[in-house]
This record gives structure tokens, sequence and C-alpha cells, in this order.
């Protein structure tokens, strides 16, 4: 049994027997009455028969009802935990927030165009002094709904922090949160980013660059997802790789620290994550 | 013939335990017995398994370990044939559970577990003797994933329902060669009839057996 079959076996534990007492059968006066009737004995044969079967009755679709229940509930219970453990709604979130990054950079670029070659004509327009109502609004409508689409991915990144915050701590200090909910994608988890060694973080989301270097034996890449972080994007080129490799190891403790205990113990990690930055811009 | 079972022109269908509700948009037919559902042989296995010809008829309070039972599609027409039984619905995807939960949410004899079908043990607590295994999970090992289920739940001489999916255990393989090995591997097994589900589901051999301790 590993660590984690005992965390479900003891998830287990607490649930069922909690179900069991919620769902424990409350007597009607009725049923007392029948339950006495039996227990005296007194009854004709006949009688008892029907007690019997009445009382059979009466339980055996209760029994069904409340294992019907029973099962839904624990199903649906065991799959929210499993789908919370897995960081599921994060995940989903910074898919989306990917999306929508791409979608943006794209429709930035020809909306521009477009509005420029929009403004030329209209220039040209005025030069002429001709009155018409230029244009159907498209182009208006266009600038109005990116202004929105922006104001979404801001939801979507407060969203994503607040989650992250509560669902890593530890990571978040100290990747950021944005940036530890891609990592926390890419690797299919905070369990699988927790087992993961440093030095695949470090290259995490560079997979291409580095099996271009597995292959060819060209040059590894010293970072992957984790250049977004102000730690090695504001530092000279030549020092992006330790800086990297120590990120690399800190975000590997973080992430097991969240996974096993999910206490904030952030404070030494950042310190020294923070000396070792110092010492490499200094020289 | 069972009664919750009917073949009306080209389909079959099966009587509808949960009347006024369908899972996945099915034709309904309304007959003197009660509303009927189409039975869709591209899409449920054991659908197409009758239609090959398999002649099994559930018996009254059967008790069924389904494995693999996604989003409840067969599971749902066995909860028709069955009334009175209990069926054991097994999935590991955390989707595909939640959507069982909601389609069989009518149906007092299904009983969703959220459990890995390869680590029968985790759900042991839940699961009686069963008299039969309905095994249709994708998996590499589903013959050992069969295999452990039945010799842990199965009960003496019970019936084992197998949906072979060559292209689950070996891509490379042909699907023949994939059949011939994985048969051989079912020891304690009397299979009584096999058929390819060809043309519903193609590369999948559908295996009806019985287990001997």
């Amino acid at each position: 049994m590993d660590g984690q079959d005992i965390v479900e076996e003891n998830f287990y534990d607490k649930n069922v027997s909690n179900l069991v007492r919620k769902n424990s059968i409350d007597e009607t006066e009725e049923e007392r009455e029948i339950k006495e009737k039996y227990s005296l004995k007194k009854l004709e044969p006949e009688e008892k028969k029907q007690c019997k079967q009445k009382i059979f009755e009466k339980y055996i679709h209760r029994y069904e009802d409340i294992k019907k229940d029973f099962f839904c509930e624990l199903s649906e219970k065991k799959t929210r935990e499993k789908l919370r453990q897995k960081g599921d709604s994060i995940i989903r979130s910074i898919n989306v927030l990917n999306d929508l990054n791409k979608s943006l950079g794209l429709l930035n670029q020809s909306v521009e165009e477009w509005a420029s070659i929009e403004m030329e004509i209209e220039e040209a327009k005025k030069e002429e002094e001709l009155d018409e109502e230029s244009g159907s609004g498209a182009l208006e409508n266009t600038l109005e709904e990116l202004e929105s689409l922006k104001e979404t991915k801001k939801s979507i990144e407060e969203y994503v922090e607040m989650e992250m915050n509560d669902f890593a701590p530890n990571i978040s200090e100290i990747a950021g949160e944005i940036l530890g909910a891609k990592l926390i994608k890419r690797a299919g988890g905070l369990e699988k980013l927790a087992k993961l060694p440093a030095s695949t973080i470090q290259v995490l989301g560079a997979e291409k660059a580095f099996f271009r270097f597995k292959r060819k034996g060209d040059s590894p890449p010293k970072h992957g997802l984790i250049f977004e972080h102000p730690y090695i994007k504001r530092t000279k080129y030549d020092k992006r790789g330790k800086i990297a490799r120590k990120l690399a190891s800190t975000i590997a403790i973080a992430a097991r620290i969240d996974y096993f205990s999910g206490k904030d113990k952030y404070e030494g990690l950042k310190k020294d994550l923070e000396r070792r930055v110092k010492e490499v811009r200094g020289n | 013939m069972e009664i919750n079972l009917k073949s009306i022109g080209d389909g079959i269908y099966t009587k509808n335990l949960d009347p006024g509700n369908t899972i996945y948009g099915e034709d309904v037919v309304e007959t003197e017995d009660g509303e009927f559902r189409q039975w869709d042989p591209n899409r449920s296995k054991l659908a197409a398994f009758v239609k090959k010809g398999l002649d099994y008829i559930f018996e009254d309070q059967v008790k069924i370990l389904y494995l693999g039972a996604a989003t409840g599609t067969t599971v749902s027409h066995i909860s028709d044939l069955c009334p009175r039984g209990d069926v054991y619905a097994v999935d590991y995807a955390e989707k595909a559970i939640l959507k069982l939960l909601k389609n069989t949410r009518n149906r007092r004899n299904v009983f969703p577990i959220y459990a890995d079908a390869y680590k029968p043990w985790k759900y042991s607590q839940l699961v009686d003797q069963v008299d039969l295994i309905y095994q249709d999970v994708s998996h590499r090992k589903q013959t050992e994933i069969l295999k452990r289920n039945s010799s842990s739940f199965l009960k003496d001489g019970g019936k084992v329902f197998f949906m072979v999916k060559s292209a689950n255990i070996d891509v490379t393989e042909k699907p023949e060669k994939v059949f011939e090995k994985q048969k051989k591997k079912l020891k304690g097994f009397n299979i009584i009839k096999e058929e390819k589900l060809e043309p519903y589901h193609e590369d999948h051999l559908a295996i009806f057996a019985e287990y001997n301790k």
C-alpha cells in the first residue's frame, strides 16, 4: 500500500461512517408496533407470517433506497475530492487563459491592420469633403469586443490567483500563481508535479528544444515555462541558466510541500532563493 | 425472448425503467407494454452481440458487476433488462462518473462506484458476490482486470461478458493474433460463445463465458 492508498482509505472510512449515521433508520410508530407485536410471539402462525412479510417489505424497500443514495453520495464525494486534489478547475481555467491569450494576440494584430486601413480611407474621404455616413459600425463593435475580452482575461487571471493561493500556497509564493498553474497543468496535476525531478521542471514547456538536444546534440534548453518568472526574465542572458536551476529546484520542493502537507512553509525557501539570485547577479 | 427486450422492425428495444427520460437521445417507442428505448448496436457492444445472435436472458434478481461503465449507455439498458437486479457500475474517469450519476439517478438498481477496476480490493467492501461480470474497460491489461475481479467477486459457475478491443492491447499486432493470445490467457473460463462485432464495432471480440474456480 503506498501513501496515496492510505490517504484514500482514511477518507473512505470517515465518509462511510458519516453516511451510515445520516441514513440510519428512524422508526415510525407503526413500525415499532409491528416489531413489538412480533417480539411478543403470541401471534397465530398466519398472523406471524403476515407480520414478517410486512416488516420485510417495509425494510427491503427502504434498504434499497438507502443503498442507492449511499452509493451515489459516496461516488460523488470521492469523485469531487479527486477532482479537487488534481486541481481540475485550475487546469481548466488555465487552458482557457492560454487559448484566450493566443486569440488575443491574433486578434490584436488583424484588428490593428484593419483599423489603420480604415483610418486612411476615412482621412481620404475627409479631404474630398464627402459627408457620407461611413462604415456599418463593424470596426467599432470589434474594438469593443476586444476590450471586453481583455477584461475577461483579467477576471480569469484573478480567479486562477485566488484558487492557486488556496490550492498550492507554496508554489504560488515561489513561482507566482499563473506560472504555478501553468506548471501544474503541464505536469498533469499537482501530484505529478510533486513527483517530477527539479531538472524536468526546469525544462517543462521546452520539450521540443530538449529532445532536439537529446537527438541531435544541440545545446540544451536552460529553461521552459519558468522563463516567465521575473528572476529569469530580468537577469542577463549568460546567468539565466544558474538561476533557472535554483528556481526549478525550489519549485520542486514547494510542490512537494503543497502536495504532502499543504502548510505555508515558503519563508525559508524564498530567502534561500533570493540569496542565490543576488549571488549570481552580483558577480 | 424476454419481456423487457423487443425487436421492432430492424432495431432492438428495451423497456424503459425510467420512463420519460433517455440517456443519449435514443429512439423511444410507446407500446401496450410500456415505453421502450432503442438499443443502438453501434453504441453498445452488448447490443451488437445480441444482434449477432447472443441468446441470454438475465435472471430476475441477478447481481452484475459492470466494469468500465463510462457514461452509462449500456448500463442503462442492462438495468432495463433486470429491473429487480443489482448493477454495480465501476469506472475510474471523474467526468464519466459524474455523468453516470446524473444519467442513472432514477434507476434504483444501478450503483455507481468510483474506483480503479485494476485494484478490486479498493471496492471489495461495496460489492457482494455477483452472478455476472461485464467487462468493457479500455485498458492494456483488460484480461488481467477480468481475472482479478472474477476471482474476487464472481461466484463459481458465474457468467462473464468480455469485450476485447485489440487496439487496446497491441495496436501493431493483427487483431486475430491478439484475440488468440487473450483467449489463451483466460484459464478457468469456459467460452460458451464468441463473436466478432463487425460491422458495428471494428476489431472487437465479444466473449461470453462461464467461470469455474
